[in-house]
């Protein structure tokens, strides 16, 4: 039973349902990103099976731990093999007789220096020769490097999906609203940030104030799209997004004056015939020179005025609006996550396995003749190429005994 | 007129002298298409110049990238005669599609001014040039009746995807290391994202599967055709369809 269960999670055709179920849940994800479904039935359908996000189901989830369990298994079982090799110290003829590559012809004589140049022919170089049975069997055996590299290779993708799990689970961030000279403690540690200012020149950064309870405070200024470590914890800052809002000074007929908070594309409204619009802030001279261009109804035209520093306030209809400050907000993410060192080692050794694994890599070719097993050379075919030049010699050899 | 396009033209004409086949000999072949080079790469430079910037940050900057990456890998190809018609073809066509989208050069925006973009996108790139090469090699596989060709073809596709299959994972990880930084998480499931993860599985499957016993010379075509089709969509794709999309060449 055991054995069942283990040659079920250790077989290639599971892997490779694995591998079309996650592709072709993808890809109906992708499509359906695309296309506007109008049908009812269809839309119950995707909504229960939690098709426009897959990625976040029950089962996208198994089929991925599914996946993990077959290349653990696949891997462990070829590293028992590969031990039990090395510990022979020889080549296990049992073994390898399961490599697809094996061709196995009786004989009773043959001329090895025939066999010699013919494998020279195919530009393979004799290596060693080695005493064994009386038998031809000609076998391709993974090289060491090649070992290594794939193993290295299948280790650290499982590595790698068990990281950024662990990482999900145990990384904790927080989103937060910073509005100009607010100050934020993050929670659970003796850190304060406090918003200075916000600045759209070339760059857009933001002035923070970052301070631990009872240390000195530092200044530090972020720009938006880096992440910023603070002072050698695990916790990053990112600067995720920020807007500014217009303060408004609003006075009416008995001149009381009121303040209002405005956005880009609000609109105000003053009475029934007086309507302004707040068309666009323009930011692109820094924040000490914003341009308000609005859009102003007032009786029956419609008029496109722009408030800037010099002329900032307009009279419509016994109204005087005034443009009086800005105030800028910051969004930021702050996350603390212990296993992004990992994360970046486990990429590189990746990266460094796979040229491994497909360029220093290798297979070695043996023959065994009569008493003889010769290495006849390393390649770094593919495996189908080295399968018809074995094939090849195969024929020469069957040949060679006809005759 | 101006320089830029003036150069494009002048490797437009070198090309199309590789993809007409009108050379017999090998080295005059070989030497239209170094000139082609030449004059592309000169054309980005100038771009350069004036932009201050790498030459992939827009579309039409990405798109004759790419073309420059597919007929770079045609000149590191072992068997550059048996491919130069189809690819250089293709390769003109990205060309002239690229042209299309022209427009001047513009500030490099603010999130791409990252130093994971100058390996990200090269990265990325020069795997879909690779893949090119593997695709005309298994278009070719599928239609070819000579015994011979055929295993000429299959080599040739396995060692563009043995080029290609590393310097995408490269893309993706660098990709994934910057998202990271830049949104706050190295995986956000973008179509992008999830699309060049799909092509990610298909060079397992097709790595695994050209290993197999019974698998067929023509399958493996198949597989590296679908692969293709899937590169265009990742590449062109999310940008000629209107989708919600952190990696659009929207200039705003």
């Amino acid at each position: 039973m055991i054995k069942k269960i283990i040659y079920l999670f250790s077989s290639i055709k599971l892997l490779f349902i694995t591998l079309i179920t996650i592709f072709s849940s993808l890809l109906l994800n992708l499509f359906l990103n695309f296309i506007d479904i109008d049908n009812t039935k269809l839309i119950i359908i995707i909504n229960f099976l939690n098709l426009n996000e897959v990625y976040n189901t029950w089962w996208f989830k198994s089929f991925i731990t599914i996946l993990v369990i077959n290349i653990m298994s696949c891997m462990s079982i070829r590293l028992i093999n590969f031990i039990n090799q090395i510990k022979k110290q020889n080549i296990n003829i049992n073994a390898l007789t399961l490599s697809p590559m094996t061709k196995i012809i009786e004989t009773k004589s043959i001329n090895v220096n025939k066999i010699i140049n013919f494998l020279k022919k195919l530009n393979y170089k004799l290596y060693k020769i080695i005493n064994n049975e009386s038998s031809i069997i000609v076998y391709s055996f993974k090289g060491i490097f090649g070992k290594i590299g794939f193993f290295s290779l299948h280790f650290l993708i499982v590595i790698i999906l068990l990281l950024f799990t662990l990482s999900s689970i145990f990384e904790t961030f927080y989103y937060i609203d910073l509005y100009s000279n607010e100050s934020f403690k993050i929670p659970y540690s003796n850190i304060i940030i406090n918003l200075k200012d916000i600045k759209t020149q070339k760059q857009i950064f933001a002035e923070l104030l970052i301070s631990e309870i009872n240390t000195n405070y530092k200044e530090i200024k972020i720009i938006k799209g880096k992440d910023y470590k603070i002072n050698d914890t695990y916790y990053r800052l990112n600067f995720i997004d920020f807007d500014v809002f217009l303060k408004i000074k609003i006075e009416d007929d008995n001149k009381n004056p009121s303040f209002y908070y405005f956005k880009e594309g609000d609109y105000i409204f003053l009475n029934q015939d007086s309507v302004i619009y707040i068309n666009k802030v323009n930011l692109e001279k820094g924040l000490n020179n914003v341009e308000i261009s609005l859009v102003v109804k007032g009786n029956s035209n419609i008029e496109n005025i722009v408030l800037n520093k010099k002329n900032n306030s307009l009279i419509l209809n016994n109204y005087v609006i005034t443009f009086d400050s800005l105030l800028s907000y910051l969004r930021l993410k702050i996350s603390l996550n212990k296993f992004s060192i990992l994360i970046f080692i486990s990429f590189f050794i990746l990266i460094v396995s796979v040229f491994l694994s497909l360029y220093i890599s290798f297979d070695e070719i043996y023959v065994i003749i009569g008493n003889n097993i010769i290495l006849i050379g390393k390649s770094n075919k593919m495996n189908k190429k080295i399968k018809l030049e074995i094939e090849k010699l195969k024929n020469y050899i069957e040949e060679e005994i006809d005759e | 007129m101006n320089k830029e396009l003036l150069f494009i033209t002048f490797s437009l004409i070198c090309y199309s002298l590789v993809s007409l086949n009108i050379f017999r000999k090998f080295i005059f072949k070989k030497i239209s298409l170094i000139l082609g080079i030449l004059f592309q790469f000169s054309s980005l430079t100038i771009r350069v110049f004036y932009s201050k910037h790498v030459p992939f940050a827009d579309l039409y900057e990405s798109i004759n990238f790419f073309s420059l990456c597919i007929f770079l890998t045609l000149f590191l190809n072992i068997n550059f005669n048996n491919l130069s018609k189809e690819t250089s073809l293709i390769g003109l066509i990205f060309i002239i599609l690229s042209l299309i989208f022209y427009r001047n050069p513009s500030q490099l925006p603010e999130l791409l001014r990252n130093n994971w973009f100058l390996i990200h996108a090269p990265s990325c790139f020069l795997s879909y040039g690779f893949f090119t090469t593997a695709f005309v090699s298994a278009i070719k596989l599928l239609f070819s009746k000579e015994n011979n060709k055929l295993e000429i073809l299959l080599y040739l596709i396995n060692e563009n995807i043995k080029i290609s299959f590393p310097l995408l994972t490269v893309g993706i990880l660098t990709g994934s290391l910057w998202a990271k930084v830049a949104w706050g998480s190295y995986w956000n499931w973008d179509p992008k994202e999830t699309s060049s993860l799909v092509l990610w599985i298909i060079f397992l499957f097709y790595f695994h599967l050209s290993n197999r016993k019974n698998w067929q010379n023509k399958k493996i075509a198949l597989v590296v055709i679908l692969g293709f089709i899937l590169v265009l969509f990742t590449f062109l794709g999310l940008n000629l369809i209107p989708i919600k999309s952190m990696h659009t060449y929207n200039p705003n």
